[in-house]
């Protein structure tokens, strides 16, 4: 057996070169901040770091924390935080006022932005920093229906909007819901503005999903509804869903809660109840009802089994660790009153809930602690990274 | 088992006497053995005995891989504990070696050490120590420092 502790140096003056397929080999293997540091080495570090990008995407999902009305000064600085290695990061100027923006939706690394004139869209990526402007709300029926602010107050706003990224063929598409009214904006389309359509007047929605080209619509009266975006032409309504009967009351919402939809990783529609047990402590429960498709009833289910359900995203993705629960951060109730993150009512805004017991699996609560008035809300997504092909 | 002798040969002449089961270890002495099983003497063009030595050494430990828990703990506390022998340039030297001997686990192994002695690297000296040559322009260089200005912000700190 040879001892190799001391250095032999008979060809030492000579650097050892890495072929490509070695140095993403050790790339690979680098933490995340790493691995996206090592980009800035050379140009080739960098191409070979691309096509690493795939293996180094998370299969967790990351929390992105956005800044309260309360700070003054870093106002445009972000937080984002890996549960993973337990890693938070701060990204600082980017150039555009998050405290008094609203977040409604996200897709991969991107985020949808309402800003504080609350008529004015953007799509930001944090991790690049690159930020796109959508079409003004303003030209929207003869400007009558959007109004806009001054500081985010005083007026009626969009609450609620999808967005969909496809990293592959570079398109986008925004969809947001007003009262009965969706207005929508694909990227590249005819012109540059939204379309409206108006599914059923009188109508209240009170959430939705994207997913695979189709955009599903909950009720206020627990009706799912499914239009088609495939086409060139209006969406489609391809499916409905009959109403989830509670208590026999075709509007029952319990004090503070609320209600969601989501889609499986099979398509499966499932309708959640979020709602607030005052005690013995204040907590949150989660009851998921699930589309039958023999019986076209909807059932109480207590499990989906190998997934993990993300309710800001309103989809499900398979688990690695977190089998059958539910990723969960500040809820609708409160989201965008401008409370922090941390106060006594929603201390516990931001946990993994695990659906069969009924119990918090996991809580983060030193994210929130260590930033008492810092940030207003907190969203579940998953990370993706390569470079500003949107543009 | 076999108890068949083999005569590895480095680039600088240096001969390792191994048994066959060891040097199968190298996949590119598998394969020869394979194709003509008569082979009992192999020289390797692109590895200098000093860097043999340490692929060897490795293959003799991972010979016999069992499958137990307690083993394989074992085996890792080795592999970490061989690894530490080496600086850099010598991870890099085992690493191509591994590559070329194709010697899967300790490729994997010596990939996992290097990715760990880096990652608290400046850019500068990691550049250093591969011997990169900084091909970006000042204004390209700081186009890909904003794409990842958020790797480069320091962990954060609770507030006041």
């Amino acid at each position: 057996m040879s001892d190799s502790n001391e250095e032999t140096c008979n060809d030492d003056s000579k650097q050892p070169v890495l072929v490509l397929d070695l140095l993403r080999s050790i790339l690979e293997r680098l933490s995340f901040v790493d691995f996206h540091r090592a980009r800035c080495i050379s140009s080739e570090w960098y191409s070979t770091s691309e096509s690493c990008l795939g293996v180094k995407n998370s299969t967790t999902p990351w929390i992105i924390l956005f800044p309260s009305e309360h700070v003054e000064n870093k106002n445009d600085s972000c937080k984002l935080y890996n549960p993973r290695d337990h890693s938070s990061y701060i990204v600082r100027d980017l150039g555009f006022d998050l405290a008094r923006s609203l977040c409604l939706a996200s897709s991969g690394s991107w985020f949808l932005m309402l800003d504080r004139s609350r008529i004015d869209f953007h799509l930001l990526n944090p991790f690049t920093q690159v930020r796109i402007p959508l079409p003004s709300l303003e030209s929207i029926g003869d400007g009558n229906i959007f109004r806009r602010a001054s500081d985010g107050r005083g007026i009626d706003y969009i609450d609620n909007a999808v967005l969909w990224v496809d990293e592959k063929s570079r398109d986008y598409l925004v969809v947001w819901k007003f009262g009965s009214i969706f207005g929508y904006h694909k990227k590249g389309g005819d012109n540059n503005n939204w379309k409206v359509f108006l599914p059923f007047k009188h109508v209240v929605y009170i959430d939705m999903v994207f997913k695979e080209n189709k955009l599903y619509v909950l009720s206020l009266t627990r009706k799912v509804s499914v239009y088609d975006f495939s086409g060139d032409d209006s969406p489609v309504n391809c499916a409905n869903f009959p109403y989830l009967p509670l208590r026999e009351d075709f509007i029952y919402i319990p004090p503070g809660s609320h209600y969601k939809v989501a889609v499986t990783l099979s398509g499966e529609v499932l309708i959640i109840l979020a709602r607030v047990e005052p005690y013995p402590r204040m907590r949150c429960f989660f009851d998921v009802y699930k589309m039958d498709p023999k019986s076209s009833k909807w059932k109480m289910i207590k499990s989906i089994g190998g997934e993990a359900l993300v309710v800001d995203l309103g989809i499900t993705v398979e688990a690695k660790v977190m089998k059958n629960c539910i990723y969960f951060s500040s809820d609708q109730f409160h989201r965008y009153n401008g409370n922090s993150l941390c106060n006594d009512f929603n201390n516990n805004d931001i946990h993994v809930y695990h659906i069969r017991t009924d119990q918090v699996v996991q809580l983060f609560e030193d994210l929130t602690a260590s930033s008492t008035t810092l940030f207003k809300d907190a969203r579940w997504f998953f990370p993706t990274f390569g470079g500003n092909w949107l543009l | 088992m076999s108890s068949n002798k083999i005569v590895l040969t480095s680039s600088d002449g240096e001969s390792f006497e191994v048994e066959e089961v060891v040097a199968r270890k190298l996949q590119i002495v598998g394969h020869m053995i394979e194709d003509d099983c008569v082979i009992n003497e192999i020289p390797l063009q692109n590895v200098t005995g000093d860097i043999l030595s340490m692929v060897i050494e490795y293959c003799k430990t991972h010979v016999d891989e069992e499958e137990s828990e307690e083993a394989q703990t074992k085996l890792k506390t080795w592999d970490k504990e061989f690894m530490k022998k080496f600086d850099l340039k010598t991870h890099l030297k085992i690493i191509l070696a591994a590559n070329y001997l194709n010697v899967k686990g300790l490729l994997d192994l010596v990939s996992q050490t290097i990715a760990d002695n880096i990652k608290d690297y400046t850019p500068e000296k990691i550049r250093e120590v591969f011997g990169v040559e900084n091909d970006y322009t000042e204004e390209e260089e700081a186009e890909v420092r904003k794409e990842n200005a958020w790797a480069f912000d320091e962990a954060d700190t609770p507030k006041p």
